[in-house]
């Protein structure tokens, strides 16, 4: 549904991507208005993980104005200037570090001084891509985009499953004055398979019968998969007990393919069983290498934004089918910058008679809108 | 599946995701949507569901579900089995080892 612009404050309902508005919001400098959150919800008002983004939205900005509604349904939120630096936040267990750590690669590149956060918190979560993801696949793509690799730094120090998390990350990124236009049609062939299981406060055996089954379903396509075991102990497992797996899929152009499963959580009444879950996973990573395109499908969005910000010059870029999720955020890219995107379908072997058969690549093509990092340093 | 769906009936992909923005002035677009809103009612009982209360309801119903990246958010479906032997050799392909027509 489209803003309505009043005031050149844009006012949106609803709290449906609530962190792509806030997002765009900061980097553009344009303020927002949310109206009607879950106004007709038994629980009104804005979840906690949610007022969480605004305070590491503040500590990373300077002058950023929140009003909120005394309900909580409504929020008015004007940017501040994007600062960075050393941040340390602890994340809401209601959702996965992910949530906020996607917001701080998106921002990363923008700000005055190289973000170091630290971000305590769960680790691993159903609903965002865990943060093993966001270091095999997301920060590949914004290589492509800095070509040099200063200071670009994501560690898993403590691992952490829900329901009470207690994992941490240690994410650093380095300044740019503006990105580079990318120009990435071509991926490859999938060369290698990696991946890690975890056990977290479980027993050591069931990461490894993980690995039994995930590699018995990848050895049928390629033989180069090595899984790793990351058998936490102490405080390093975190608070909650759980398990669960991620691949990645190397392709020979640098393209990286990440499916992820994990246990469900303690107290839920059903249990996972080890061998279902590697199978599960495998099959997810199957999928995605089906699915195609130069990136990840869960970072297209990450990747049309660091397009639409880039120089004033052609991007241009082939990805898989788009997700809700991206297209949404094209939408919002189109309300929050004026940016639009040349979309074309790519039809490819137009003899098969299987339709589903080859999956419908996308080729995004845009101008970027030279951006610059006013805030960044130059000697 | 969704998306193939989505891919055989739409194509044009532009108009899918910019579809919305082609009305250049969106407050207007937004109040004149009552006008259409003529009831016919069936037996005197029920009213007929129109396009654009459907739309709505749709759009309502989406407002405030919870805010995921990945391909297939909240919804789980089954994936294909691609270790049967027709999956696996369409699939082959975009491996290394793969037997290429080339």
């Amino acid at each position: 549904m489209p803003a309505i612009i009043q005031n050149d404050v844009l006012i949106y309902k609803g709290s449906n991507f609530f962190r792509q508005r806030l997002l765009l919001s900061t980097l553009s400098g344009r303020a927002v208005k949310i109206e009607e959150i879950r106004s007709s919800h038994d629980d009104p008002g804005l979840r906690e993980y949610e007022v969480n983004l605004i305070r590491l939205l503040d500590k990373i900005t300077n002058g950023t104005r929140v009003e909120l509604s005394e309900t909580g349904t409504s929020m008015y939120f004007q940017p501040g200037i994007l600062i960075g630096g050393q941040v340390t936040h602890s994340c809401c267990p209601q959702r996965g570090i992910g949530y906020y750590l996607e917001v701080l690669l998106a921002l990363g590149p923008f700000c005055k001084e190289p973000i170091n956060a630290v971000l305590q918190g769960v680790t691993h979560h159903d609903l965002d891509v865990s943060v093993d993801k966001v270091k095999a696949a997301a920060l590949p793509v914004l290589l492509k985009f800095i070509l040099v690799d200063d200071g670009l730094e994501l560690k898993v120090v403590r691992r952490g499953a829900p329901p009470l998390g207690g994992g941490e990350v240690v994410f650093k990124c380095p300044v740019r004055r503006h990105l580079r236009p990318l120009q990435w049609c071509k991926w490859g062939l999938v060369k290698r398979i990696r991946g890690v299981v975890y056990a977290l406060r479980v027993s050591p055996t069931m990461a490894n019968r993980v690995v039994e089954s995930a590699k018995g379903v990848m050895l049928k396509f390629l033989p180069d998969v090595y899984i790793n075991t990351d058998q936490c102990r102490g405080s390093n497992a975190g608070k909650s007990p759980g398990f669960g797996v991620s691949l990645v899929a190397e392709t020979n152009d640098k393209t990286f393919y990440c499916a992820e499963a994990k246990s469900l959580e303690p107290g839920t009444g059903e249990s996972t069983l080890p061998e279902d879950l590697g199978r599960e996973c495998a099959m997810k990573l199957l999928d995605e290498i089906h699915r195609g395109g130069a990136v990840d499908s869960s970072f297209q969005w990450i990747l049309a934004l660091w397009m639409a910000l880039g120089q004033k010059d052609v991007s241009e870029c082939v990805v898989g089918p788009l997700s809700e999720y991206t297209i949404r955020f094209l939408q919002h890219l189109k309300e929050f910058f004026g940016v639009m995107f040349k979309m074309e379908v790519l039809r490819e072997d137009e003899d098969s008679d299987d339709e589903t058969v080859i999956s419908q690549k996308v080729k995004m093509t845009c101008v970027g809108i030279g951006y610059v990092n006013i805030s960044k340093r130059t000697l | 599946m969704a998306y193939f769906d989505r891919q055989k009936t739409s194509k044009n992909i532009m108009k899918l995701i910019y579809g919305d923005f082609e009305v250049g002035n969106k407050v207007k677009d937004q109040n004149n949507d009552p006008s259409e809103e003529s009831e016919e009612e069936i037996g005197g009982l029920f009213k007929r569901v129109t396009n654009s209360q459907k739309r709505k309801q749709k759009l309502k119903d989406q407002l405030d579900t919870d805010e995921c990246s990945y391909f297939y958010a909240l919804n789980k479906p089954l994936i294909k089995d691609w270790t049967n032997d027709a999956n696996r050799q369409i699939l082959i392909n975009n491996f290394v080892t793969g037997k290429r027509s080339a």
